[in-house]
């Protein structure tokens, strides 16, 4: 008999007894001896000392001792004698005023329950015991949807709490119960977990939405990540990470493995460089690549610029970038082998400069195939509003302004003294322009120019913007974009622009404030008739629109005529008769908005001069000009004059001042000076001659003298408007080869043996590059243009690229390396470049792949999702890495079911897009059909996978049910569907029917077992026995592994059994066993949920400090399991897992950030083990200070196990707990000690929890309790033992009492890995499993497979076995 | 295992017309009895004296029974606070050591004879989380629920509001849930034969659950009250509640006095059971200003404060007997035509059951005389639930016995 009997209660002296004297070894229970010793010894003792009270007719507190005659009704009923140890040896019974039993008496009735006990112990070991068929708690249910899903849904947030019930878990039946409104909850929460069941085209998963939306998002996403894991975001390789790699491959083996090597180093894809590696040191015959080698060749580490610019240049010209969304290609692969290219750069001179000088540079061929030949075909200036001047031209036309400009200038003192009068008013101009033999027409400019005599012109401000309808772009214009302000249809059918244009016919668009005008300077003079025409053609808008027709002569105007018409109407009549119209006269039609108000003005128009005498021509606006508008402004006739009609615009109402264009301070502003101050006629004519010395002389190369020339001469400026430039050579006029301007004659035409060319255009031989000075005033705001292609003869075979640049060229091959590749179809150049070129777009495409997925930036678009990987496939993927890209873009299609959606989409998109535009019902025609087909192949798709869908689901019934399904099962759930269907419901909503039913089903709320029939225990089935273990270790369902293994029946196999308890200790979802066993039998599971202290005392004992103190808690014991620690470390670990928040609210420093970690060495800060857990701490403390008592009846009743009495039936009032009377709580409970009745528990309990009072009610370190005392943590046990605080607490529990606690874990352990109470039939297994833990180190993973291979975890009783009353 | 509707489905069918409204019975409770000096009553109607802790139901006096003496014999034995709590209204004997059985509370034995006339049987409503823990050798489920749908089935309390409201107007089953259950029943029939005996009862508490709720798909959007009475309030006249707990103690106990009413007030149920807060409860009172110690601590003594908090569930009391005071059926008001049951598991936080406090507001159609002390303190017969065998006569529910009582309560 042990020692101990005396000091602890009986269940636990059993089982020391059990464990310390081999009992197991003992052969055959004496139940002679103990029968003989009940009927001699005890009956006797039992009748005096307790049955005065304990009879049958007075049962005093429900305990009858009579009945019990003999050892058959002991044996029935042996709780009041296990509770008789407990009466015994805590000196409750017999009451203190009675007869008290002797030491020996006591020790003999102690020593034969002992007996009793260990004999019905070993008699019934290894009963499984009564095990109530239990529901999946909220927790298990929760995990198992989890596992079973792969989703954290939480779908029991709003259940009921669960009870508990045996050894104080929720995982025991009879405490699991169910209702009409928790059924109707897990029909609730399984319809919601099957809300977000998504059939795929191999059968089901459970995605994060619930809606197709969310689910293609999902999907996006995750090809996203797997675009992400071989290019950056944008798709684009990160080309100098792989090109500075082939340059440090250059510098050693370049062997295969050393390319794949240096792959991996550097985190590059070792496929893609190893094409890289190959085409920069591969022999080629590809002249792209050739020169890409070249360039490779001369490149040096860190320095790549010009590897890079080649390689871009070389992207530019064969792709072009399109918007995603509608039918071209995101990356449109340029056909880059053309014919011609159209080149440009705009012409005006540098700052500063006189003149500007343009390159024509050819190249690129090289290719090894004989030489190559450029055609620059029309080689010109364009811009402004004038027509363009041809190179072969250029000499000419510079040679023409500088005669005019010499004209006048050396004619200058004349046309002064011809201003001077006309200033003075000294004749008419006719008379004045005869009288000093000038160019009536020079005159006219020159006084414009001047300021004197009025304007030089009546136009104010020639338009000079060209434009064209975007939707048909044979409608051209003048002006800005936004108002275009002339207009013409060169067709011969109406067009609405919007306002109706009629064919043939020009119109005009004045807008609010500005008149828009049309000037016919008349090319003859003569005797001449006027007809126009105006009419409104807005009609649905506006107001109408006022026009003029006015005649400029002599630098004034007048009008002829005048009107307004309304809104939809015409003129009718509007002809002029009897004009007299001198040469360089002006007729204009000026159209303005009418009210002003409005911008609904289209107005058409025409007008017509003819002469009514002589030869009788005729000029017609729309005749002459509709039908190339935009030729130039002004426009030339059609009879061969140039720069007739004008087309202009002005603001109205608006005065102009004569302009005044001559600089201050030069040669001429003083003439102007002294014309003005009245000076005589003799000082100007001095002036007028120095001027000319000054002006032809070439003096004026500074100052304003030189700004004046310049303004002279300026081909766009005032003094030369009117000369046409564009004129072609006079016949017989010398063309200069010694010219530096242009180029000389001989370099244009064509070739010998090669095509005949256009006179204007020059074949050159490439490389080759034309230098070509342009004067400045022929060149400010132009912009040279020229087509370049191969010469048709010469280059046919050949291959080029062409630019023109403003800069010199070191090397005409480098110069083009960014411009198009030209080639001639048909010719070899073509084939071998098409085959380069796409030699080098594999290699280099500016982007992998669209790793947006999804079109952007797109309003109207017919597409989804936008798929362009090609190249990545090429380059970089291996063949299973393509299958696995396939496999997702056909799940985001099959799942995102787009093809359907293309069908609603394609036709919003062609109802929206033709509405107004009748002409594009075709366009969309085209598209209607293969879509529908599409649609339809999807739907069909969609049909025949149905039969997966069922298969998956029964697997997953199966998964959920944690076993096989029977054939009438399965036929069972397929029939369901199959009704559903007929009834009406589609594949998917039967689908959810039928697997919210799996989800409702007893089969998966119920850890079912099926027992034998029969009384006797049977062995629980291998499924049964996954479902066991995995619930034990993980709360929560059997994963893949562990149901195969139970499939194939090995699991029962003793060796499989351990092993896959090991691998279950190992997983991560032991935390389930953390939690719902550690945590809930230290009454600190869902710790963060406790909501119990005063908020004003403990501000910082918020959600986050709660939720760390409760993830402390488990981490420690998840991670005691995971790592098969030692169970005593539960009490000493020196360890603990933290993060900032937690380890601030213990003072422990060092631990930043939310992250959790393992910290060493917490001993000196007071932590270690879990008296120290903050959780178990506050959770054993008052709302606003500590409880020695509940901080030391935990340690007495859940960590060593003892049975604490009753407390009194009617609790005596305790001293007053609020008025403290300056008491500390360690003297409050002191206090609370000198009631008697309350005395012999507390002195049991109270003094283990003062020892712990340096730990206040939130579980942080103290010195001082809230009221500034200092506390006192040293502790006298009932049995004198002494200790001081944590430490010494610590020790004494591992060192006297280390037994119990061991026994206490090993019980709550079999209590919760079985679900129900552990009773004698369980105390043999208690012992085993404590020796194994004391020849084992105490891990504790010894312990738990001791429990999983026990009768009571491999058992069930029988299913007719009735449950006798004991 | 009672088949609730079996036996009472045959006599709803025939649609039976009341021209009366009918008696209705809450059942409220709070936990850790009361402050031992303030709760008292003397007097009779208007003159009734109330000690403080019943103050706040000052203002209907003569709707009021103040009940002395009564016990439960069965609260005696066993465990402090889950074994006075677990069996107070059936008066059974309850297990510990891993088993869990009490006995069929009377509010589940009235909704199981007259709960389907009405669309929900009953409302069961709390506003404490249960306690998911064992305390000496007793499930604290004991603790947790006055309501037991059979002897082994506590009756999961309802403590979202705004899932209370549903379970009272939301219809949110359809007939494609009719083919679910049809399919899990018949799953649950083949389980039945397979499991063992013992856990059958587990497998008929399923499929009772399950035919019950099958029977709302059945009876949704059916009125079977063929003519005569009708309730003053068709639909709810209160917005759903917000999805989420309310965030204190205060507002939600009120949001479930307004349930509780609006249940009676629509005729969706005619029983209903609020426990105001656990017995053993851990409910703070931040808003009385009182934090300093959890509702069960703060039992322990009879100070102001605890008089404060015991206060307040008597308001709550007073303020559903107002608000159904005010609602007018007929010559009477539906307080009149109930009756309110307030009552805890001990007469003070010194666990003494040997008298337990009760209260009855309303009078029960007429039945019940109201506006006055009953006080049993020495009569042979002071059992609670004899006093429930007469309070389920006024209901309708006549049975032979209840408990551990054959006799109805002298004097009620």
């Amino acid at each position: 008999m042990s020692v101990r009997l005396s000091s602890i209660s009986a269940v636990f002296a059993l089982g020391v007894v059990l464990a310390t004297s081999s009992f197991a070894e003992e052969s055959g229970e004496d139940w002679a001896g103990i029968r003989r010793e009940y009927e001699r010894e005890i009956l006797p003792l039992v009748g005096k000392y307790c049955i005065k009270c304990h009879s049958t007719r007075k049962h005093k507190g429900e305990l009858d001792l009579e009945r019990f005659k003999g050892l058959a009704e002991v044996r029935v009923d042996l709780k009041p004698w296990q509770k008789m140890v407990d009466q015994l040896v805590n000196d409750e019974m017999p009451p203190k005023k009675s007869p008290q039993p002797s030491a020996a008496e006591q020790k003999r009735l102690l020593g034969w329950i002992d007996s009793l006990l260990v004999g019905e112990a070993r008699e019934r070991a290894g009963d499984p015991g009564r095990v109530i068929l239990r529901r999946l708690n909220n927790t298990e249910y929760n995990n198992t949807i989890r596992d079973l899903t792969g989703l954290k849904l939480d779908p029991t947030r709003h259940f009921p709490v669960d009870g508990a019930a045996g050894e104080g878990f929720t995982n025991t039946g009879a405490s699991l119960v169910l209702s009409p409104a928790l059924l109707n909850k897990y029909l609730d929460a399984a319809r919601e977990v099957t809300s977000h069941l998504v059939l795929t085209p191999e059968g089901l998963e459970f995605f994060k939405g619930t809606n197709r939306l969310e689910w293609s998002h999902t999907l996006e996403d995750k090809l996203r990540a797997f675009y992400r894991l071989y290019v950056p975001d944008d798709g684009k390789v990160p080309l100098d990470d792989y090109l500075e790699a082939t340059l440090t491959l250059r510098s050693g083996a370049g062997s295969q493995a050393a390319v794949e090597d240096l792959a991996r180093e550097k985190k590059l894809n070792s496929r893609y460089l190893v094409a890289l590696w190959k085409v920069f040191t591969s022999k080629t015959d590809s002249p792209v690549i050739d020169r890409l080698q070249l360039v490779w060749r001369d490149s040096k580490p860190g320095d790549l610029a010009a590897l890079k610019s080649t390689i871009e240049g070389l992207q530019k010209i064969l792709w072009r970038i399109n918007n995603v969304g509608h039918y071209k290609k995101w990356q449109e692969e340029v056909d880059a082998v053309i014919e011609t290219v159209a080149l440009e750069a705009p012409a005006d001179p540098a700052g500063g400069e006189e003149e500007s000088v343009i390159y024509l540079a050819a190249g690129g061929g090289g290719d090894g195939a004989g030489e190559d030949w450029v055609l620059w075909d029309l080689p010109r200036l364009e811009g402004g509003r004038g027509k363009p001047i041809y190179l072969r031209d250029l000499r000419r036309v510079h040679r023409r302004l500088e005669r005019e400009s010499a004209a006048i200038l050396d004619a200058l003192p004349e046309y002064l003294e011809g201003a001077a009068e006309v200033h003075r008013k000294q004749g008419s101009r006719s008379e004045i322009v005869a009288k000093h033999e000038l160019d009536a027409e020079r005159f006219a400019r020159f006084l414009g120019f001047s300021g004197i005599g009025g304007s030089a012109s009546p136009i104010k401000t020639y338009l000079v913007e060209r434009w064209q309808h975007e939707q048909h772009p044979f409608v051209k214009a003048w002006g800005p974009k936004a108002t275009p302000n002339i207009v013409s249809n060169p067709t011969d059918g109406t067009v609405r622009i919007p306002g109706w244009l009629r064919p043939h016919k020009v119109a005009v668009h004045p807008f609010p404030g500005v008149f828009v005008a049309v000037g016919w300077k008349s090319p003859v003079s003569g005797s001449f008739r006027a007809e126009l025409f105006v009419k409104d053609e807005h009609p649905e808008c506006g107001d109408g629109v006022g026009w003029k027709l006015e005649l400029w002569r002599d630098g004034a105007t007048r009008a002829l005529a005048s009107g307004r018409i309304d809104k939809g109407a015409e003129t009718k009549t509007g002809i002029i008769e009897g004009l007299e119209i001198t040469r360089g006269d002006y007729v204009s039609l000026v159209i303005d908005p009418g009210g002003g108000s409005h911008s609904c003005d289209l107005t058409g128009i025409d007008l017509v001069l003819s002469e009514t005498t002589g030869k009788k021509r005729r000029w017609g606006l729309a005749a002459d000009v509709a039908g190339n508008l935009q030729e130039a402004n002004p426009h030339d006739d059609s009879l061969g004059n140039n720069g007739v009609w004008h087309f202009y615009r002005g603001k109205i109402g608006e005065k102009t001042p004569p302009r005044d264009l001559i600089p201050k301070g030069s040669i001429l502003a003083h003439w102007r000076e002294a014309l003005d101050a009245g000076e005589p006629a003799g000082k100007l004519e001095a002036l007028a001659i120095e001027a000319r010395r000054r002006l032809t002389s070439g003096q004026g190369k500074a100052g304003p003298d030189l700004e004046l020339l310049n303004r002279l001469k300026a081909v766009t400026g005032p003094f030369f408007s009117g000369v046409d430039l564009g004129a072609g050579p006079a016949p017989g006029e010398p063309l200069e080869n010694e010219e530096s301007f242009g180029l000389a004659p001989d370099a244009f035409g064509g070739r010998p043996g090669g095509a005949k060319l256009d006179g204007r255009s020059i074949a050159m031989k490439v490389p080759s590059v034309l230098e070509v000075r342009i004067p400045g005033g022929l060149a400010v705001g132009r912009v040279f243009k020229v087509t370049a292609r191969p010469e048709p003869k010469l280059g046919r075979d050949g291959s080029l690229q062409a630019a023109v640049l403003r800069k010199k060229p070191a090397d005409a091959n480098l110069a083009v390396a960014g411009s198009p590749l030209l080639a001639l179809s048909g010719g070899k150049g073509s084939e071998r470049l098409k085959l380069a070129n796409e030699e080098f777009r594999r290699h280099f495409p500016p982007a992998m792949c669209y790793t947006r997925v999804v079109p952007l930036d797109e309003v109207v678009t017919l597409k989804l999702h936008y798929r362009e990987d090609d190249y990545l496939r090429q380059m970089m993927l291996s063949e299973g890495e393509v299958a696995e890209l396939e496999r997702h873009w056909d799940r985001l299609t099959y799942i995102s079911r787009e093809p359907l959606k293309l069908v609603d989409s394609f036709e919003q998109i062609s109802e929206f897009s033709t509405q107004d535009r009748p002409d594009m019902v075709i366009i969309f025609k085209r598209y209607d059909k293969p879509i529908r087909a599409r649609a339809a192949l999807f739907q069909k798709r969609l049909v025949d996978s149905e039969p997966v869908h069922l298969d998956a689901l029964l697997e997953f019934a199966a998964r959920a049910w944690r076993r096989p399904l029977s054939g009438s099962e399965k036929d069972e759930l397929l029939g369901a569907y199959r009704s559903l269907r007929k009834a009406g419901k589609l594949h998917t909503e039967a689908l959810r029917g039928i697997f919210t039913a799996v989800l409702v089903s007893p089969n998966f709320l119920f850890k079912v077992e099926r027992p034998e029939p029969g009384e006797a225990a049977s062995p629980v089935s291998s499924f049964e026995l996954a479902t066991r273990l995995s619930y034990f270790l993980w709360a929560s369902a059997p994963d893949e592994e562990l149901l195969s293994v139970a499939g194939s029946g090995r699991l029962l196999e003793p060796a499989v059994l351990r092993a896959q308890t090991l691998r279950l200790l190992g997983d991560e979802r032991v935390r389930g066993l953390a939690s719902e066993f550690a945590a809930q039998w230290l009454l600190v599971r869902n710790f963060h949920k406790l909501d119990e202290k005063n908020e004003k005392l403990f501000p910082s004992f918020d959600p986050g400090l709660r939720s760390a103190m409760n993830e402390e808690t488990v981490l420690f014991f998840k991670h005691l399991f995971q790592e098969g620690g030692s169970v005593l470390e539960i009490l000493d670990a020196d360890h603990t897992f933290l993060n900032e928040r937690l380890a601030h609210h213990y003072g422990i420093p060092g631990v930043k950030g939310d992250g959790w970690r393992r910290v060493d060495g917490v001993r000196k800060y007071g932590r270690g083990g879990i008296l120290a857990l903050a959780s178990i701490l506050a959770r054993q403390s008052g709302a606003s200070r500590t409880s020695p008592v509940l901080r030391g009846n935990f340690i007495v009743e859940f960590l060593l196990g003892e049975h604490l009495p009753d407390p009194p039936a009617t609790v005596p009032d305790i001293p007053d707990a609020v008025s403290t009377d300056g008491l500390s709580v360690r003297q409050l409970v002191e206090k609370h000690r000198s009631v008697p009745e309350c005395a012999g528990c507390h002195e049991r309990i109270d003094p283990y929890g003062f020892a712990l009072e340096a730990y206040d009610a939130i579980g942080r370190r103290r010195d001082k309790d809230g009221a500034g005392r200092p506390v006192d943590v040293k502790s006298t046990l009932r049995d004198g033992t002494t200790f001081e605080g944590i430490d010494g607490l610590r020790k004494y529990l591992l060192e006297e009492r280390g037994e119990e606690f061991l026994r206490q874990l090993c019980r709550k352990m079999v209590g919760y890995g079985l679900g129900r109470s552990v009773g004698l039939s369980d105390e043999l297994l208690i012992s085993e499993m404590l020796d194994v833990l004391a020849k084992n180190g105490h891990r504790f993973s010894e312990a738990v497979l001791i429990l999983v291979k026990s009768r009571q975890f491999l058992y069930h009783r029988g299913r007719d076995h009735v449950e006798e009353n004991r | 295992m009672a088949l609730p509707w079996l036996e009472s489905v045959a006599a709803f069918a025939k649609g039976e017309a009341a021209a009366e409204a009918p008696v209705r019975l809450a059942c409220l409770f709070a936990g850790n009895g009361f402050h031992g000096r303030e709760w008292s009553a003397t007097g009779k109607g208007r003159n009734l004296e109330l000690g403080r802790v019943l103050e706040p139901l000052a203002g209907l006096k003569e709707k009021f029974l103040f009940i002395r003496g009564l016990y439960n014999a069965e609260a005696l034995k066993g465990n402090i606070h889950s074994s006075q709590t677990g069996n107070l209204l059936s008066g059974a004997p309850l297990s510990s050591a891993g088993e869990i059985r009490s006995g069929t509370s009377m509010d589940q034995v009235v909704a199981q004879r007259i709960g389907r006339q009405t669309k929900i049987p009953s409302l069961v409503l709390g506003c404490e989380a249960s306690n998911s823990s064992v305390h000496r050798e007793y499930s604290m489920l004991y603790s947790s629920h006055i309501s037991w749908s059979s002897p082994t089935t506590p009756t999961p309390l309802e403590l979202y509001p705004a899932l209370a409201f549903d379970r009272l107007f939301k219809d949110s089953l359809n007939t494609g849930d009719k083919s679910v259950l049809d399919l899990v029943l018949s799953q649950a029939k083949s389980l039945v034969r397979r499991v063992s005996r013992s856990d059958e009862r587990k497998i008929d508490e399923y499929m009772d659950s399950v035919r019950e709720v099958e029977n709302r798909i059945g009876s949704a959007g059916k009125d079977e009250r063929l003519e005569g009475w009708r309730p003053t309030l068709e639909k709810p006249n209160l917005p759903r509640p917000a999805d989420e707990m309310p965030q204190n103690v205060k507002e939600h106990m009120k949001l479930m006095c307004d349930i509780l009413v609006l249940g009676f007030q629509t005729d969706t149920t005619r029983v209903s059971t609020l426990k105001l807060n656990n017995d053993h409860s851990a409910m703070r009172f931040p808003h009385l200003g009182v934090d300093y110690m959890i509702h069960h601590l703060l039992s322990h003594s009879d100070t102001e404060d605890w008089l404060k908090v015991n206060r307040f569930f008597v308001e709550n009391l007073a303020y559903i007997a107002e608000r159904l005071d005010k609602i007018q059926e007929g010559e009477r008001t539906l307080l009149d035509n109930s009756m309110l049951l307030f009552c805890s598991s001990m007469l003070t936080g010194n666990h003494n059951a040997s008298e337990l406090p009760v209260v009855i507001m309303g009078r029960a159609g007429g039945k019940l005389e109201s506006g006055r002390v009953l006080d049993c303190r020495g009569k042979p017969n002071r059992k609670m639930c004899s006093m429930y065998l007469s309070m389920m006569d006024k209901l309708g529910v006549r049975l032979e016995s209840f408990g551990d009582s054959s006799e109805r309560l002298a004097g009620l």
